[in-house]
């Protein structure tokens, strides 16, 4: 069941398009995430939602009902912000209660659902405390548990671990995650961090230049990307230039600059051009004897230690660079010998049509 | 990118400033105390003694204490919507808007009261409409009325800035967030931008009242006899009866008024933590 439906909705400023007719269904219950590098459209499109910047075209529904010119209040939903955006004259308490306040709770209950809320995000010694006396990470707990008091149908949250370091940033990551399969509630997340993306999300949206550029499960979008915008922006890539040639057996050929280079069929059309994506981890060096379907030598010009893994660049004989990523070996591997040969499976060559 | 200056020169920097303020401030204030302890040079608290058994000068000292009170009191209730219209123009129109709440600068609170002599007196604009109009006329000079509109208007500007620098300061994403909440504009004031303005209005009240407590050209240009404050009691002391000793002591419990206050003010509000 949908909880909220975009249909058409555009956004412009002056010339500019921050968002171009844009089509999206929430379901109920599911943690969905707009991805996307800055100016992409996807605050724009969370704002709107909100009800905070009017759609230059196009309707918004919620449960069903047209909220396209409805004020943000009117729309029952809740919002989590980079900034957390607690009051700060208000305790920990009284910043949870505010929603039903609002809504003209009664005393009793209000606290019976604050401290019910605050015990679930783990913050009932709290209660007293003032959002500065608080950490971060803290913080959000709070705006996070201010959001779950008054159960709104749909949950926004906007980059809320922005603002937070690489751990906690983690801890809180599970967190919100177990939130949401623990409590069923519907999140629309924004970020521009892969990551964080693939690690909590049921379905994302990837935005570039105020569109969808795909839509799907993290698997999805990391295994089948379907241009190279979204195989650049989720994971790394090798990025070749490469025209169908034809078939060898199960194979399918294209002519790269680097040589043939073997994947499984596709429905392109021999002749066409075509973007082959191949990523570093799927690459990797070969030892003397061992075969793969592509395969290619060159000389190690640089070698990246970056903890999990180590980088190699591999100028390849027709100057090309390509990338490989192997997990890292605690016995540093001889770096003597320049010359290498690289090599990866047919099944690891994505094929895009030219120009998606 | 800070870097250390020697000794000679921060005299130079601050030397002159220094001189400014030693010969203009603190010598006359020093001479008001002594002058407030001393009859012909004979130690004496006669001057404090016989003031506080006055009644002119205990009336004269509540009446000042009223009327900044009354002041500051309406330039904030007055100046606050002025700085929450401010605060929420585009920026590009903010100072445009600033230069507005500072025109009355342009002139002097002396030329200002004169002014509104023409304005409120018997004969002024505003009684010759209401005469004109077959409306009962009503004296809004030479009273507390006068006064009070005479200062407000002096001081609205400095309860307008410090509320406003409080307000563009407050994180606007609070009113989004109790927005999305379902609040309306009036809970939103109530409970979030007011009481975050606290540290704002406080300080324009400070500033305000320890302004109104030196009036001097207002009551005495737009005043009733009743109306005379301790500025007006210094001037009356030191030319229509030539005690000296009365009128610095009456500086004297001026100075120290405005004191306590600040202290007392700062003390209440704490250093208000902003937003």
């Amino acid at each position: 069941m949908a909880i909220v439906k975009l249909e058409g909705i555009s956004k412009k400023y002056g010339d500019f398009i921050a968002l171009d007719h844009l089509d999206l269904t929430v379901e109920k219950g599911e943690f969905l995430t707009l991805l996307g590098p800055s100016g992409s459209g996807k605050t724009t499109l969370l704002n709107i939602i909100a009800g905070m910047i009017q759609p230059s075209s196009g309707a918004i529904r919620i449960d069903g009902r047209d909220v396209t010119n409805l004020p943000t209040r009117q729309r029952g939903l809740g919002m989590v912000f980079q900034n957390y955006a607690l009051m700060p004259h208000m305790s920990v308490f009284e910043n949870v209660a505010f929603p039903l306040r609002v809504r003209r709770a009664r005393e009793e209950d209000i606290r019976t659902s604050v401290s019910e809320v605050l015990k679930i995000v783990n913050l009932l010694d709290f209660a007293r405390r003032k959002p500065h006396e608080l950490s971060g990470g803290q913080q959000q707990r709070v705006a996070i548990a201010r959001c779950l008091v008054y159960k709104p149908g749909l949950i926004l949250m906007d980059e809320p671990l922005g603002a937070l370091d690489k751990n906690l940033r983690e801890q809180l990551q599970f967190e919100i995650k177990r939130l949401h399969s623990e409590l069923g509630v519907t999140i629309l997340y924004v970020t521009h961090d892969q990551e964080e993306a693939l690690a909590l999300s049921d379905r994302i949206i990837l935005m570039n230049n105020g569109r969808v550029e795909q839509l799907g499960t993290p698997h999805d979008l990391y295994f089948h990307p379907q241009t190279v915008f979204a195989a650049q922006f989720l994971g790394e890539s090798n990025v070749l230039a490469a025209t169908v040639a034809g078939h060898d057996g199960e194979d399918q050929i294209l002519n790269g600059k680097i040589g043939a280079i073997r994947s499984r069929p596709t429905s392109i059309a021999a002749g066409t051009e075509a973007t082959v994506i191949v990523r570093p981890e799927n690459i990797r060096r070969l030892r003397p004897g061992e075969h793969l379907s592509n395969e290619i030598s060159g000389d190690l010009i640089e070698t990246t230690f970056v903890g999990d893994a180590t980088k190699y660049y591999v100028k390849t004989d027709n100057d090309t660079i390509i990338i490989l990523k192997q997990l890292a070996n605690a016995i540093p591997e001889d770096a003597g010998d320049k010359r290498v040969r690289i090599g990866w499976a047919a099944e690891h060559t994505l094929v895009l049509q030219k120009n998606v | 990118m800070r870097s250390k200056i020697s000794g000679a020169e921060s005299l130079a920097l601050l030397g002159p400033v220094c001189a400014v303020m030693v010969l203009g401030f603190l010598v006359p204030v020093g001479f008001i105390f002594f002058r407030s302890f001393t009859i012909e040079g004979v130690f004496t608290v006669a001057g404090f003694t016989s003031l506080f058994t006055s009644p002119l000068f205990i009336r004269v000292f509540w009446t000042t204490l009223e009327i900044s009170l009354m002041a500051s009191v309406v330039s904030i209730v007055v100046g606050y919507p002025v700085a929450l219209f401010i605060s929420r123009q585009p920026e590009k129109y903010r100072s445009l808007y600033l230069i507005m709440v500072l025109f009355p600068f342009w002139t002097s609170i002396l030329v200002k009261s004169f002014a509104f002599v023409i304005i409120l007196g018997h004969e002024g604009v505003i009684n010759a409409g209401l005469r004109a109009l077959g409306l009962q006329e009503f004296e809004m000079i030479f009273n507390r009325f006068g006064v009070l509109v005479g200062s407000t208007n002096y001081l609205i500007p400095f309860a307008v800035f410090p509320i406003l620098t409080n307000l563009l300061s407050q994180d606007a994403n609070l009113l989004k967030a109790a927005e999305v909440m379902g609040a309306g504009p009036l809970r939103i004031f109530w409970r979030i931008t007011f009481p975050l303005t606290a540290p704002g209005v406080s300080a324009a009240f400070v500033l305000t009242f320890v302004l109104s407590l030196g009036l001097f050209a207002t009551p005495a240009l737009l005043g009733g006899r009743r109306d005379m404050m301790m500025a007006n009691l210094i001037d009356f002391y030191t030319r229509d009866t030539l005690n000296w000793n009365a009128a610095s002591a009456v500086a004297v419990i001026l100075l120290l008024t405005s004191a306590v206050l600040l202290v007392l003010v700062s003390r209440i509000s704490g250093t208000g933590k902003p937003a």
